[in-house]
C-alpha cells in the first residue's frame, strides 16, 4: 500500500547509506530504531564502519527477498525464537523433500554464502561485532559458524598461529596443564591412528608407555 | 549543542578505534564473552577444551560455555574397558572447572554405563535451570532416572534413551516441555499419561520402543511432530490440528467418544494441517473400521507426502487408501508398500471395480511415486495405470518387484501404459535393493 519507504543510515567515519524499509527490518536493532521513532532523521551507527556496513547491507539485501520466497513455502516451522543460534540443525526435523525450485534456490544460497563469509580475520571479527550489535541473527550465525571452522581440529600451536594468540605460559605451567586439563593433544588424525595402532597391537614398547604416561591422569 | 554533541561522540570512536588498531593482531582473544561462548559452542567438546593451553588469558574461557555435550563424535573414544571411567573422570572434571549456567547437557557416548555418578551430574544439573537434556545408554542395562530430574523447571527438550522412569509422585510437570523423545525406555501406564497430558506446549514427541503401557492417548494441542513406533501399543490420536509430520507404526484404537463412526475420519479428521504422513505396520488397516467416506469432508490441502503399506487384496484398505488420495489434492510424493495376506486369496472383482472408481483425483502436483514389493497382480496394476494417465507433473515412479521372476512380463506392461506426464520415468529397482 504504501510506497517503499527509505531510511538512511550513518556510520562512524561519516558515510551515509540508504536503504529499503524491508532491508532495513532485517535488523532487529534497526527495526526497533524505527519503531521507536528514531526513522525520521539519520539513524546513527557509531559502532560501525563504512567497509562493514556495506557488508551488512548486502547479506540483509540477499536476505530480504529470501524471507519473503520462504515465507510462502513455509512448513509451519518457525525458525527457533529462542536463542538457540548455536546450534546447527543437530536435531534432525522431518521435512518434505523439496522439489527441484526450492532445492535449487537452495543450493544458490550456500553458493552465495561461502562466497560472502570468504573474507580476511579483521573484516570476518568486525563482521561479527556488528551483526552482534545490529542483531542480525542470520549474519552472526554465519560468521561464529566461520570462526568456528578455523578452530575446529587444529592443534594449540595451529590456532595461536591462525589467530597470532601468544603463548605466554612457562614451559613447567604448560605441561601441568596440557596433561590435566587438555584432556590430550592429539588431532583428530593421530588419534584415529593410534586407534588402529591400538587395535592392531602395532605400539612399540617405548611409544606405549609414552601414550600410558600422558593419559596418566585418565588411567590412574 | 547538536555540533558539540557530534564532536564528543567522534572523539570516544577515535579513541575506541585507536585501541582496538593496537590490539588487532590477536582480536579473537579480545572478544566479548557472549560473541566467544557463540563460537566455542560450536567446537566439539575436546575442541573447546583444548583452548585451555592457548595461552593465560584463555586458560578458562571454555569453562562459562553453556552448552556440554559428551558424545561418540564429541569425546575421543576411549578404548577397552577403561573406556566408561575415563568418560566419567572427564564428565566429573568439566563439571567441576565449569561456572556459570548450563543450558544443554547431552551425554550419549557409547561407553557409558549406567552408575551412580550419573545420578549425583544430574542433581548437579538441578541447580543450573538446564533446558536441554539428553541421556543415552546403550552399553548396560537401563538406568534408572533420579526423582531431581523432574525438578528440571525449565526444560525445553527432553531426551531419555535406555532409562527406567518413575516420576515422584510431587511431579507436576515440565511446564515449557516443547520436544519430548523417548526410546527403549521402561514406565508405567500412568507415568507416560501423567508426562504427556502436563506438557501443553509440546510441539515434538518421539515414542520408540516403550515397555510398560498398553495404550497411549496423545491429545496435546500444539504438537507438530509426532513419531511413534511400537506395534504392541494402542494409540489413540485426538485434535491433533498443528501437526505437520506424523510417522506411525502402531496398533491404532479409536477414541472412546469416537466409537460408531468411520476410524479414518474419527482419527485422521482433524489433522488438517499435515504436510507428510508416514504409517506403517497395521495402522492403516485398523483405519478400515466403519463406513469409508469416498473422501473426507475437509482435504488435507498441506500433505505433501504420504507412504504407507497397502494389501492390494483387501478392499477395505483400498478404500482407505482412495479415501486419502481424493483428500489430498496437493500431494508431491506418493510411496505404497504393497504386501499381501493370504487369507484375502480371492476377491470379487465387482467390489475391486467399485473402489477403482471411487478414486477421482487428478495427481496434479504428484512428482515422485514409489511402489514396492509389487506382486504383479491385477489392482496393481489398474492402480500405477491411474496414477500414470492422471499426473501431468509426474518425474519418476519407481518399482520393484516382491520377487524374483515377475521382473520383465511386469515391466513390458508397465512400459505400455499412458503417461500423462511427458517427462516421466519408470524405474526399476532391483528386489534385491536394500530398502
Amino acid at each position: 500500500m504504501a510506497s517503499a519507504k527509505v531510511f538512511v543510515l550513518r556510520t562512524c567515519d561519516g558515510e551515509t547509506f540508504e536503504i529499503d524499509e524491508s532491508v532495513a527490518y532485517v535488523s532487529e536493532t534497526i527495526k526497533n530504531m524505527i519503531e521507536d521513532g528514531f526513522g525520521h532523521d539519520l539513524i546513527p551507527l557509531p559502532n560501525v564502519s563504512s567497509k562493514i556496513l556495506l557488508k551488512v547491507i548486502e547479506y540483509c539485501r540477499k536476505h530480504v527477498s529470501n524471507f519473503e520466497s520462504s515465507k510462502k513455502t513455509s512448513n509451519g516451522d518457525e525458525k527457533d525464537k529462542d536463542n538457540d543460534s548455536w546450534k546447527k540443525e543437530k536435531e534432525a526435523v522431518p521435512e518434505v523433500e523439496k522439489d527441484a525450485e526450492e532445492k535449487a534456490r537452495v543450493e544458490e544460497l550456500k553458493e552465495w554464502e561461502t562466497t560472502f563469509i570468504d573474507i580476511d580475520q579483521q573484516v570476518l571479527f568486525d563482521l561479527l561485532q556488528a551483526a552482534n550489535y545490529l542483531n542480525i541473527k542470520g549474519l552472526l550465525v554465519m560468521a561464529a559458524e566461520k570462526a568456528a571452522s578455523m578452530i575446529r581440529g587444529k592443534t594449540p600451536e595451529q590456532i595461536r598461529e591462525t589467530f597470532n594468540i601468544k603463548n605466554d605460559f612457562t614451559p613447567e605451567e604448560y605441561e601441568d596443564i596440557r596433561k590435566k586439563d587438555a584432556m590430550n593433544d592429539f588431532t583428530p588424525e593421530e588419534y584415529e591412528e593410534i586407534r588402529k595402532k591400538i587395535a592392531d597391537n602395532h605400539f612399540t614398547p617405548e611409544e606405549y608407555e609414552q601414550i600410558r604416561k600422558e593419559n596418566a591422569w585418565a588411567i590412574e | 549543542m547538536q555540533t558539540k554533541r557530534k564532536l564528543t561522540v567522534y572523539m570516544i570512536i577515535d579513541n575506541w578505534m585507536e585501541m582496538a588498531s593496537s590490539s588487532t593482531l590477536d582480536m579473537l582473544s579480545n572478544l566479548p564473552e557472549s560473541m566467544l561462548n557463540n563460537i566455542l559452542s560450536r567446537l566439539s567438546l575436546r575442541d573447546m577444551v583444548r583452548t585451555t593451553v592457548l595461552s593465560t588469558k584463555w586458560r578458562y574461557k571454555w569453562t562459562s560455555v553453556p552448552h556440554l555435550i559428551f558424545d561418540d563424535e564429541y569425546l575421543p573414544v576411549y578404548f577397552g574397558p577403561f573406556g566408561h571411567d575415563k568418560l566419567v573422570k572427564i564428565v566429573n572434571h568439566v563439571l567441576l572447572l565449569h561456572r556459570g549456567p548450563v543450558l544443554t547437557f547431552e551425554i550419549s557416548s557409547s561407553q557409558l554405563r549406567t552408575c551412580s555418578e550419573i545420578n549425583s551430574w544430574i542433581l548437579y544439573l538441578s541447580f543450573n535451570s538446564v533446558k536441554e537434556f539428553k541421556l543415552h545408554i546403550s552399553k548396560s542395562e537401563r538406568h534408572i532416572v533420579p526423582p531431581c530430574l523432574f525438578s528440571f523447571g525449565h526444560l525445553i527438550q527432553l531426551i531419555l534413551i535406555g532409562c527406567i522412569i518413575v516420576p515422584p509422585t510431587t511431579f507436576k510437570g515440565f511446564s515449557y516441555l516443547k520436544n519430548l523423545s523417548l526410546k527403549k525406555v521402561t514406565l508405567s501406564n500412568a507415568s507416560l499419561e501423567c508426562l504427556l497430558s502436563s506438557c501443553p506446549w509440546l510441539e515434538r514427541l518421539t515414542l520408540i520402543d516403550i515397555d510398560g503401557p498398553t495404550h497411549v492417548e496423545i491429545c496435546n494441542p500444539n504438537l507438530k511432530y509426532l513419531f511413534f513406533d511400537d506395534k504392541s501399543i494402542g494409540i489413540s490420536l485426538k485434535d491433533l490440528r498443528l501437526l505437520v509430520y506424523a510417522n506411525l507404526h502402531a496398533i491404532n484404537v479409536a477414541h472412546p467418544d469416537q466409537q460408531g463412526t468411520c476410524n479414518f475420519t474419527s482419527i485422521l479428521g482433524s489433522m488438517l494441517n499435515i504436510q507428510k504422513l508416514v504409517m506403517k505396520g497395521w495402522f492403516l488397516e485398523s483405519l478400515a473400521i466403519g463406513d469409508v467416506p469416498r473422501r473426507l469432508p475437509s482435504t488435507y490441502d498441506h500433505l505433501k507426502s504420504i507412504s504407507f503399506p497397502l494389501n492390494m487384496e483387501d478392499v477395505k484398505q483400498i478404500l482407505v487408501a482412495v479415501c486419502l488420495l481424493n483428500s489430498s489434492p496437493n500431494l508431491q510424493e506418493l510411496e505404497i508398500l504393497l504386501c499381501r495376506n493370504r487369507e484375502y486369496a480371492i476377491v470379487p472383482v465387482m467390489d475391486l471395480q467399485e473402489a477403482k472408481d471411487q478414486l477421482e483425483c487428478t495427481f496434479n502436483k504428484l512428482r515422485v511415486v514409489n511402489m514396492s514389493k509389487l506382486f504383479g497382480i491385477e489392482t496393481e496394476l489398474v492402480l500405477i495405470k491411474f496414477i500414470l494417465a492422471n499426473s501431468p507433473v509426474l518425474e519418476t515412479m519407481s518399482i520393484s518387484p516382491a520377487k524374483k521372476g515377475i521382473e520383465l512380463t511386469l515391466f513390458k506392461e508397465l512400459l505400455q501404459f499412458k503417461r500423462a506426464s511427458p517427462r516421466a520415468k519408470i524405474v526399476y529397482l532391483d528386489g534385491s535393493d536394500p530398502r
